[in-house]
């Protein structure tokens, strides 16, 4: 029996209504239980991909599958297995960290009595327990991004979507999210992630994709880069993620210069 | 065996109720009810020789309480997106926040008629108390189907006190006069409680039976231009 991939994208067309093609034939998958990193410029089509995934758009043509289901805007009993850290997180403002994670917990359909122990810990987890009780708008940007991803893993997914999780946050919010995350790969969490920190994205996936123009360049293990950069740019050599990325995308780009230097 | 209440809800709606509650007061827009009630003790100085003491209460608890009738999904700017990352039922969904609405619309009748009827100088009877809940009874399924709709139709991205707002809470008061219309014809032409009664049945069991399943289905088909207002 073929592997089941937890999420599939078949040569996904998306376009807005500007006429802004943002997927242009997007076809990429991630294994179960993988981490991949999904990476690309500003506007390469991550964030349009991550909102196919929660239901927000719908293609235009081509399918996105999940663990095997395709996604329709009518049935979204899908997101059982998922757990969703978007670009702008997503909850009540006005509501406590605590409150908004029992929220989060009833709605993803956790039995109630393991709710409140479940918060409890999770506001343990992420240095969150002081500050449990005040509204949430009060909170920094690394804790936003951190009581997000609690909200995400309250219901043990199979799947989890991050988009951008460390942008704007401090080192220690960062560190606290990326132990989370290998912690929950461990288990077999299978864990999208797109992030401009190519760094991190190096040490923390296994598998990287890199999308420009809203489709894929290259999809391949973090090992592999090297020899599969060697496949698809001859002769090129790296020493990292960042360098291989930047050849494969500006390779695309028209080269810019400024005259008086 | 559960007991039948809890039959009937299911894990989750509760929070989602008490969550749909608590919102009024934690968020700014609860303070509408505040302003309006002092505009409310003002309308009950004097009295209303052809009408119940009890109108400057329900212009001030419907007029103060629009958001909840007429925009479910986005009291917050990214309410529906926030619901949508869950696995959730929109007709639970809608249902529940319906009921919170009307629990809402209840105890806020109780204490906006406890505050300004202090301040009436008519002292309403029993006959005025039973007219006035047989109104509500009739008027109630109604705005909250109608609300239903525009919710999922015309939503706002926000509440507050924009003039969006002001025309919503305006158009609340030209829409509570219309459901109106068949309790007035009903007591006023036909004296009957009898009919207003069946009436208020009637108009439950559409909102129960009809109502919400019609929003469910409309905030799926709108689902992708919701996200993306």
């Amino acid at each position: 029996m073929q592997p089941v991939n937890a999420v599939e994208f078949d040569r996904v067309v998306k376009t807005y209504d500007r006429g802004v093609r943002a997927l242009d034939g997007l076809t990429l998958a991630v294994p179960e239980s993988s981490i991949v990193g999904f990476i690309g410029l500003n506007g390469a089509g991550k964030t349009t991909a991550i909102k196919l995934i929660a239901g927000f758009l719908t293609p235009d043509s081509g399918a996105v599958r999940v663990f095997g289901r395709e996604i329709g805007t009518r049935d979204n009993s899908y997101k059982r297995d998922i757990g969703f850290v978007l670009d702008e997180p997503l909850f009540f403002d006005w509501m406590s960290g605590k409150e908004y994670l029992e929220f989060a917990g009833a709605m993803y359909g956790v039995a109630l009595a393991d709710v409140g122990r479940r918060s409890e810990e999770l506001l343990e987890y992420f240095d969150l327990a002081e500050k449990a009780n005040e509204p949430i708008r009060t909170y920094s940007t690394g804790m936003k991004k951190k009581i997000s991803l609690a909200a995400a893993v309250i219901h043990q997914p199979r799947l989890i979507v991050l988009d951008e999780p460390l942008e704007g946050i401090d080192a220690l919010a960062a560190s606290t999210i990326k132990e989370s995350l290998t912690q929950l790969a461990g288990r077999g969490t299978t864990i999208l992630i797109t992030s401009h920190v190519l760094d991190t994205v190096e040490k923390l996936c296994r598998e990287v994709a890199i999308i420009h123009r809203g489709a894929i360049l290259l999809q391949c293990k973090t090992a592999d880069i090297r020899t599969s950069a060697h496949r698809t740019l001859a002769d090129a050599t790296y020493s990292s993620l960042e360098e291989l990325f930047v050849d494969l995308v500006s390779d695309k780009m028209k080269k810019k210069h400024l005259s008086w230097l | 065996m559960n007991n039948p209440l809890q039959r009937l809800v299911r894990p989750g709606e509760w929070i989602l109720f008490e969550m749909e509650v608590k919102g009024l007061f934690l968020h700014p827009r609860g303070m509408h009810l505040i302003a309006l009630t002092f505009a409310g003790i003002f309308l009950s100085a004097w009295v209303y020789p052809v009408a119940s003491p009890f109108v400057p209460v329900v212009l001030t608890v419907f007029t103060a309480l629009e958001p909840q009738f007429n925009n479910i999904l986005f009291r917050t700017p990214r309410e529906f997106e926030s619901m949508s990352v869950f696995p959730v039922s929109w007709e639970r969904v809608v249902l529940v926040k319906n009921a919170a609405a009307m629990a809402l619309t209840a105890g806020c009748l109780v204490i906006a008629s406890m505050t300004m009827l202090y301040f009436s100088p008519a002292v309403p009877n029993r006959g005025d108390l039973f007219y006035a809940i047989l109104y509500v009874s009739t008027v109630m399924f109604p705005l909250i189907h109608l609300g239903n709709m525009n919710s999922a139709r015309h939503p706002r991205r926000e509440c507050g006190l924009r003039i969006a707002d002001l025309i919503e809470a305006l158009w609340q008061v030209v829409t509570l006069g219309l459901v109106s219309i068949p309790f007035f014809v009903l007591t006023g032409l036909f004296a009957s409680p009898i009919l207003c009664l069946a009436y208020a049945a009637a108009t439950a069991a559409f909102w129960y039976h009809g109502s919400i399943r019609r929003t469910a289905q409309l905030i799926e088909r709108e689902h992708v231009a919701l996200c993306s207002r």
